[in-house]
């Protein structure tokens, strides 16, 4: 009994029922499991936080094309004669918070009281998606000039008014 | 003694990993600040408002130019009106110094700009300038009490009289039918009479009628001993008179006489007036009832500029803006 090889110790003694190799497990699989449980936690919140900080940048993007859209249709209807022209740089980022979205731009002719065929004005929706993770949101504004459809990804815009080349109208162009 | 301490190896083995889940929540909060920082970047973007692009400066340029230009008209028609030849270089060499200028002060402040002429329009000014009555050229005391001033104008502008109070006709004194009008008839035959005269109460009356003589509106004014008119501008003494916007309901091109200029009393009405067509002074048909005849004062004719019309570029770092520009200072409301 007392001939013991040196640096082994003999398992202590204890009332307590509980070995030590269960103890070391026990701590060990708790400790994972705290520390997994912190990680995945913290996913969640780094996955909420950016479709926040998508969601309101959309709404910042969205809102700033709508206004320059405004701002275009209220220089195109001041332009007249044959050469008239107006383009409106509006500078967007590639992707939003490293996701690439695509903004969608369509338009519905309003029909007003006054009794012409010819649309009194248009509500155009500036819409935009990002795939992973699913946002998107849509922004409507009032133009009074025609807007053609288009569909574009992220990047430098520019809205063209060109009276002479087909589509008459506000175009919203990768620029 | 009973062992309660656990064995040294165990201890180490735990805090490795306390240690790894330490750094793999410190990447991810560095992730988080990375997310958030582009919502701190949108938000600033949120913040900047007003015209960034520059879209009210264009249009407020645009009607610069179209004074610009008015002024260039007037500055030519005034200063340089020997021939039309002169009238239109004069005009044209102005506007050409003007987008120099005004392309150099643009220019301090970031944006390019550039303002071309691209047509122009000749005409006459018709004119009375000193005070005298209103029939045509008188020669060997005959004139002619109803006469026409232009037969078919395209199009005139800046048409503005100045009356004597004293001369204009009574109707207290004379008939409705006797006192002086110009008549101003459009292409589909469609007739404005304007006739001028004075209530017995002394108060001055501008009243339009149609062809047919029914009334169709009229503006009555308290008024010194002069009384200014503009006709194309629609007011009489400064003040606006509505029945005077009629130009909308005819169609061009325009006939203008004066009628009743002489009553059989020889009392007539007397002013000043001026007038600009769009006829040059070879086109224009009544040449023989104006001026210059020496020895009397009678209406005249000049060569003059009815419009002109300009090419404007507007550039700022985000906007190009270009259009057409036609100036016709006085031209009577569409």
């Amino acid at each position: 009994m007392s001939d013991r090889t040196p640096g082994k110790r003999p398992p202590p003694e204890d009332r307590r029922a509980l070995s030590v190799t269960i103890n070391y497990t026990f701590a060990l699989v708790i400790t994972t499991m705290v520390v997994s449980g912190l990680f995945m936690g913290m996913n969640t919140l780094l996955q909420a936080q950016r479709e926040e900080a998508i969601d309101s940048e959309f709404l910042v993007l969205g809102n700033r094309i709508a206004a320059d859209l405004a701002a275009a249709d209220r220089l195109a209807q001041s332009v007249s004669g044959a050469n008239a022209h107006v383009e409106v740089e509006t500078p967007v980022p590639n992707t939003v918070a490293g996701v690439p979205y695509v903004v969608t731009i369509t338009s519905s002719g309003v029909d007003g009281p006054d009794g012409d065929a010819n649309p009194d004005y248009y509500l155009v929706d500036v819409h935009l998606e990002a795939d992973r993770p699913r946002v998107n949101r849509t922004v409507t504004v009032k133009t009074v000039t025609k807007v053609a459809y288009s569909q574009l990804s992220g990047g430098a815009y520019v809205i063209v008014y060109d009276p002479d080349a087909p589509p008459t109208g506000l175009e919203v162009k990768n620029g | 003694m009973v062992e309660v301490t656990l064995p040294p190896e165990a201890e180490d083995d735990r805090a490795q990993m306390l240690l790894v889940g330490a750094f793999g929540l410190a990447v991810m909060m560095v992730a988080l600040a990375l997310i958030l920082n582009t919502a701190i970047y949108t938000e600033n973007i949120a913040t900047r408002g007003g015209d960034i692009i520059g879209g009210k400066d264009a249009m407020q340029y645009r009607a610069t130019v179209e004074r610009a230009a008015g002024g260039a008209i007037s500055y030519a028609n005034y200063h340089n009106n020997t021939t039309l030849g002169n009238v239109e270089t004069t005009a044209t060499d102005s506007m050409a110094a003007w987008s120099n200028l005004s392309a150099t002060e643009q220019g301090l402040s970031g944006q390019v700009t550039n303002v071309t002429v691209i047509d122009t329009t000749m005409g006459t000014r018709i004119y009375q300038n000193r005070v005298r009555n209103f029939t045509n050229r008188t020669e060997y005391g005959t004139s002619e009490v109803n006469w026409t001033l232009v037969e078919h104008t395209p199009a005139l502008r800046n048409f503005s009289m100045t009356v004597q109070n004293a001369t204009v006709g009574n109707i207290g004194v004379f008939s409705l039918s006797e006192v002086y009008r110009f008549i101003v008839t459009g292409d589909a035959g469609t007739v404005r009479q304007v006739l001028i005269y004075t209530e017995p109460d002394g108060s001055f009356v501008v009243e339009v009628q149609d062809g047919g003589g029914s009334t169709l509106d009229s503006c009555t004014r308290d008024v010194g001993s002069e009384a200014n008119i503009s006709v194309t501008g629609a007011t009489v003494e400064g003040d606006r008179c509505g029945a005077l916007a009629f130009f909308d309901a005819l169609d061009t091109p325009y006939k203008l006489t004066f009628n009743n200029t002489k009553d059989g009393n020889d009392d007539t009405i007397e002013g000043t007036y001026s007038l600009v067509v769009a006829e040059t002074p070879g086109d224009l048909t009544t040449t023989e009832d104006f001026g210059p005849l020496s020895g009397y004062d009678v209406p005249d004719i000049e060569p003059a500029m009815y419009s002109m019309t300009v090419t404007v570029v507007y550039r700022t770092p985000r906007l190009l803006y270009r259009t057409k520009v036609r100036a016709a200072p006085g031209e009577p409301d569409e």
